[in-house]
């Protein structure tokens, strides 16, 4: 029972969507679904919320290895929850100047935004602008011309890094307009449009295929292991 | 020494991809740019609107393509500003409304004064659903956007009477840094409506390969990371006289680290290569 | 006296109407010597099976030498909207009615209610998106008004604007009415309920007085029975008057048909062999009648006309629809029967594979060695008394990749209950976190080790992107995990996650069907699963007959887009070197039938 029953709603669900795509009266059911996905996935915030306080509670309380983390995981975690909630600081809306509450709860000098911009902005960043250092330290483990295939991903690849940048002008800005076509600039996006296009939409096309596969093994229930069930 | 090179430690190569991009930083590195013809079709697909059209800006990206993609957002109002387009903000990412509030800030209000909020730019905000809020907003705004993010009544909003969906907007400029973005805003806008709906994009480099398939016929123009970004810039800079302004040069003054940092690069890749093959003929391990 | 005053109103809808139809574009006229002959035989037909926005017209190209024509002009009539007039001339109506009772001079009321119907006119009334423009004219005018009122007279001020401000909540109330009307065809038109309203709203305010609004449905029953027969004939015959008026509007209207251009549309190298073209006109209102009227137009060349000066256009005259055409929504979508005819031999190759491998047929599979290594990858973490990390991508449980990575999760979770390795499973959506806790408990129950199963291995740390990248970082820095799986949706974070796990020198295997991460994980990982062959997991994982069945369908679907794209590029490429008409035209077929 614990199976059938998501099993059932799966393929129902699944199934209906599919046919009212090709029924213009039902095409609006796409969204009743998402709405109701976007509906269960705001409930799930509670229980990620819950499970988020539960796990590093615990980890205070028995004083596992970086528990330290966890008392500032909880602390940041509560203070933004209450800066948002409460619209701490949150100066009233324009429309409703007398109304304590009516400003939006990011609405700039209010301790959200201040979180916001002073914190979660510049974090984030950092966070991304890491890749710059893995790629480096990645390209100079892993490119090498161990055959011919690599041999020409290398070529591409010095290309491609040199056509993004000025240095394109400096190793090509030379040649006759007549020859533009040659010009690494050019040449960069040539090879991005014709070659690497190419090559995605074969990968692109498998993706789909598989894709297409893989949701009608989950709607007719041969593939449950999702659900916890391997046969079934 | 080639042992050293042989085993070494992943924290040089981080040192020196830090001073690759610290040391142009400092000494201002810049270089003249020599657009393409994808920004200068970006360029032309906003210059060539009328003065006072409608134009959809989607800020669908956060704080952490900032680097990549702000440039671009500031282009992109200054120029739609410039030309007295009508600017109608959103985003699909939770995150979004703030890169915009932060962008409006910065150009619309302080070199556009006279510009009214609700006249000339209004800001929609965020609506969750990913490419959901694409497909009800392609044919009706007001099933998802009530409300401006101000909490203002769509009706009472005066540049949005007469506005019914995204098919209303002259043109659609989206600003992307994964999904949902400028894949989705295609797909299901301009594919849906081509004859409707027009769109120039600015994505993260990481995306750009993907959607080069869609110029020119879905996607007007592209700009592909900063390098797309610097490129568009040295156009309007170049069109609306902003030499003296350092905030519209954010993308060149980015290229100068990106060309030190590629070199690197290609320096290390070549490194690596070197040491693979004297291994090679020593008959080492790989 | 109520009927008097509909029928003040009603009269005062002929100038609107007079005044509307008065715009109707004309087609211009030859400005000189030079003739563009018409196209001719114009038909008009609704798109079968569509959702009802399509009507294809065709024409026979004009006459005499096709170097005259530069483009076809096509346009369509202007939807009528006589329901958009009445609303917003009764709000000049109760206007009229307000400044009289203010007492106030008869040439200054007419004034501003001349403005009022001037910018009614100034852009010709079509969709209904054009009501919100004149509304909010409408609002000006009479907030001009209210300004000129309280200049005047100031002891009237305050009653005008009591009295504007209650108008203005009635053009509101309206507009709402008539969205309402639209979207459900079955509904009385705002016009009758405007009109019907207007017969018992006094009366409704007799009996119950001032706070009638609140409660007169339930206590409809206290008006006396007399009083509600009357109340239902005067309703009745306002419903017939106001129905009458709007088929007398929708005639005078009709009679007067207004055009606007919609597109220009050049024939094609091989429509002028045909000698004949199609354009469909998109985006229509299933609800209204169209006409339509093409013209053929010569433009002169640049260099005829010389540098700065506007090249100037002749316009044939029109070839015209002669009856209206509605678009019809059908109960199938056309423009989508290619699709679902790929999905039909996609799905049913799966199907029917699925059933000859349950038959007993052995179905072979190719190698995969990113799965092999489930096993290296398990039994070494086990060796080294590390843990596994498995994450299952950034995205919720809408996404597919999400669910082939947990069913990845379920064999290497068997795998490791088997070997007795620890398992931790950290997530970025709390529904995913609930799915992964039900996959790995029924793992560990399938290895006969429910006990030992722990559940808080398996936890939600946060949706945002690069909070989860850092708390994953730290967690590989400090726990030093023996083997990582990344198989799911990744961005970004991809490359990140898989040095950080290189750097401390796990067992990497990755999978994923975004094409941007893939090449940062083939670098950084030691085995990774491309795009389908990640999907394939599963199926090559169970080892399942009907499992293996759909990967065998799936081939299928590669050879039929294999034999369509072989197809589709060699008609194309024949069309453009040849320029044959009906290689072209199996072109357009393909690209714009199949392919749509």
């Amino acid at each position: 029972m614990k199976r059938t029953i998501p099993l059932f709603l799966t393929a129902i669900g699944g199934f209906v969507l599919i046919i009212a795509y090709y029924i213009p009266h039902t095409q609006g059911w796409g969204e009743v679904a998402a709405i109701w996905f976007d509906i269960l996935a705001a409930i799930a915030f509670l229980l990620g919320g819950g499970n988020l306080m539960k796990i590093h509670l615990k980890k205070i309380s028995d004083h596992k290895a970086g528990w330290a983390y966890s008392v500032i995981t909880i602390i940041a975690f509560l203070a933004t929850l209450t800066a948002g909630l409460g619209k701490v600081f949150s100066p009233p809306s324009m429309q409703y100047p007398d109304m304590a509450w009516s400003g939006s709860y990011r609405e700039i000098g209010s301790a959200f935004w201040w979180l916001f911009e002073y914190a979660f902005k510049p974090l984030t960043a950092t966070m991304f602008s890491m890749l710059a250092f893995y790629v480096a330290s990645a390209a100079f483990r892993a490119f090498r011309a161990k055959n011919f295939e690599a041999i020409l991903l290398l070529g591409t690849a010095f290309i491609i890094l040199l056509g993004r940048t000025a240095a394109a002008n400096w190793v090509t800005g030379w040649l006759p307009e007549s020859w533009a076509g040659l010009k690494l600039e050019n040449v960069t996006v040539t090879i991005m449009q014709v070659f690497n296009t190419a090559g995605n939409r074969a990968i692109m096309i498998g993706i789909a295929l598989g894709v297409a596969a893989t949701s009608l093994k989950v709607l007719l229930g041969v593939d449950r292991s999702y659900l916890g069930g391997g046969k079934g | 020494m080639f042992e050293f090179f042989q085993k070494l430690d992943r924290r040089w190569i981080f040192l020196a991809m830090f001073l690759a991009v610290a040391i142009p930083i400092i000494i201002q590195l810049d270089f003249e740019e020599t657009p393409t013809d994808l920004a200068h079709r970006v360029f032309d697909a906003i210059e060539n609107l009328p003065d006072g059209s409608r134009v959809l800006l989607s800020f669908d990206f956060d704080p952490a393509s900032e680097g990549e993609l702000k440039p671009m957002a500031t282009s992109f109002v200054y120029h739609c500003a410039a030309k007295n387009h009508k600017m109608y903000i959103m985003a699909l990412w939770p995150v979004g409304p703030q890169m915009a509030d932060d962008t409006i800030e910065n150009v619309i209000k302080e070199d556009f004064p006279h510009m009214q909020y609700g006249h000339n730019y209004v800001n929609l905000g965020y609506k969750s659903g990913y490419e959901g809020v694409i497909k009800v907003i392609v044919t009706n705004f007001t099933e998802l956007y009530s409300t401006d993010t101000r909490g203002t009544p769509w009706n009472a909003i005066p540049m949005c009477t007469g506005v019914e969906s995204v098919q209303d907007m002259d043109l659609v400029i989206n600003i992307s840094a994964g999904y949902a973005g400028t894949k989705e805003w295609v797909q299901y806008a301009v594919t849906a409506y081509p004859d409707q709906i027009r769109m120039v994009a600015g994505c993260t480099g990481v995306q750009a390969p993907l959607l080069y398939p869609y110029i020119p016929h879905q996607l007007e123009g592209l700009l592909g990371a900063i390098k797309g970004a610097a490129e568009y810039e040295a156009l309007v800079v170049e069109k609306y006289k902003l030499e003296d302004d350092p905030k519209y040069h954010e993308g060149i003054r980015r290229m100068g680290p990106q060309l030190v940092a590629h070199l690197l690069m290609i320096f290390l890749i070549i490194l690596g290569n070197v040491i693979f093959f004297i291994e090679k003929k020593r008959g080492g391990r790989r | 006296m109520m009927q008097e005053h509909t029928l003040r109103k009603l009269r005062l809808l002929a100038p609107v109407i007079m005044i509307a139809g008065a715009g109707i574009a004309q087609a211009q006229p030859d400005e000189s010597e030079r003739m563009v002959h018409p196209p001719v035989d114009l038909t008009a037909r609704d798109k079968s099976w569509d959702g009802g926005e399509k009507i294809t017209l065709t024409w026979k190209l004009a006459e005499g030498d096709p170097d005259n024509v530069s483009f076809y002009r096509v346009y369509r009539s202007l939807t009528v909207a006589p329901l958009h007039v009445r609303e917003l001339h009764d709000a000049v109506s109760d206007l009229h009615d307000d400044f009289e009772e203010l007492d106030i001079p008869r040439d200054q009321l007419q004034q501003c209610i001349e403005n009022v119907l001037q910018l009614m006119d100034v852009q010709g009334i079509d969709d209904h998106a054009d009501l919100y423009e004149y509304t909010r004219e409408l609002r000006h005018a009479r907030l001009s008004m209210e300004r000129w009122i309280q200049a005047t007279s100031p002891t009237n001020a305050e009653t005008a604007r009591i009295q504007i401000i209650r108008d203005l909540d009635k053009l509101d109330d309206a507009i709402p009415t008539y969205e309402a009307q639209r979207e459900d065809d079955d509904s009385e038109t705002s016009a009758e309920k405007i009109a019907m309203m207007a017969v018992t709203e006094p009366v409704l305010q007799e009996i119950f007085g001032d706070d009638w609004k609140e409660d007169w449905e339930e206590r409809i029953e206290e008006i006396p029975q007399d009083v509600r027969f009357q109340l239902l004939e005067d309703r009745d015959q306002a419903e017939e008057q106001a129905e009458a008026q709007v088929a007398r509007d929708v005639a005078a209207l009709g009679n007067q048909r207004r055009y606007k251009s919609i597109e220009d549309v050049k024939p094609e190298e091989w429509e002028l062999h045909r000698g004949k073209m199609s354009y469909e006109v998109e985006k229509l209102d299933r609800r209204e009648k169209y006409w339509f009227k093409v013209t053929a137009v010569y433009v002169e060349e640049m260099q005829d006309v010389g540098e700065g000066a506007i090249p100037r256009e002749y316009e044939s005259e029109p070839a015209m629809t002669v009856a209206g055409v509605q678009p019809a929504r059908q109960w199938f979508d056309g423009v989508r029967f290619p699709l679902s005819l790929y999905v039909l031999i996609v799905c049913g190759a799966v199907m029917i594979y699925i059933q000859i491998a349950r038959s007993g047929k052995i179905l072979k599979v190719r190698t995969i060695a990113g799965l092999e290594a489930v096993d290296e990858a398990v039994g070494r973490a086990t060796e080294m008394g590390r843990p596994i990390m498995f994450i299952c991508g950034i995205q919720d449980m809408n996404d597919i990749q999400t669910i082939a990575g947990l069913t990845v999760l379920s064999r290497v979770a068997k795998t490791a209950a088997e070997y007795d390795a620890k398992i931790e499973v950290p997530t970025s959506r709390s529904l995913v976190m609930t799915a992964a806790r039900e996959t790995v408990q029924a793992a560990y129950l399938e290895a006969g080790r429910p006990d030992a199963y722990n559940e808080d291995l398996i936890y939600y740390v946060t949706d945002e992107q690069f909070g989860f990248v850092a708390y994953l970082q730290g967690t590989m820095a400090r726990e030093k995990p023996a083997a990582c799986f990344y198989m799911g949706t990744f961005f970004a974070e991809s490359l990140i996650l898989a040095e950080t796990g290189n750097s401390i020198g796990a067992i990497q295997v990755a999978g994923t069907a975004m094409p941007a991460q893939l090449p940062f994980f083939v670098a950084a990982c030691d085995y990774t699963l491309i795009g389908e062959e990640f999907f394939a997991a599963s199926a090559y994982l169970s080892g399942a007959p009907e499992q293996m069945g759909s990967l065998k369908g799936q081939d299928i679907g590669k050879m039929v887009v294999g034999i369509m794209v072989i197809i589709g590029v060699a008609v194309a490429t024949l069309a453009s070197v040849t320029g044959s008409v009906h290689l072209n035209e199996a072109v357009e077929f393909i690209r714009e039938t199949m392919l749509r």
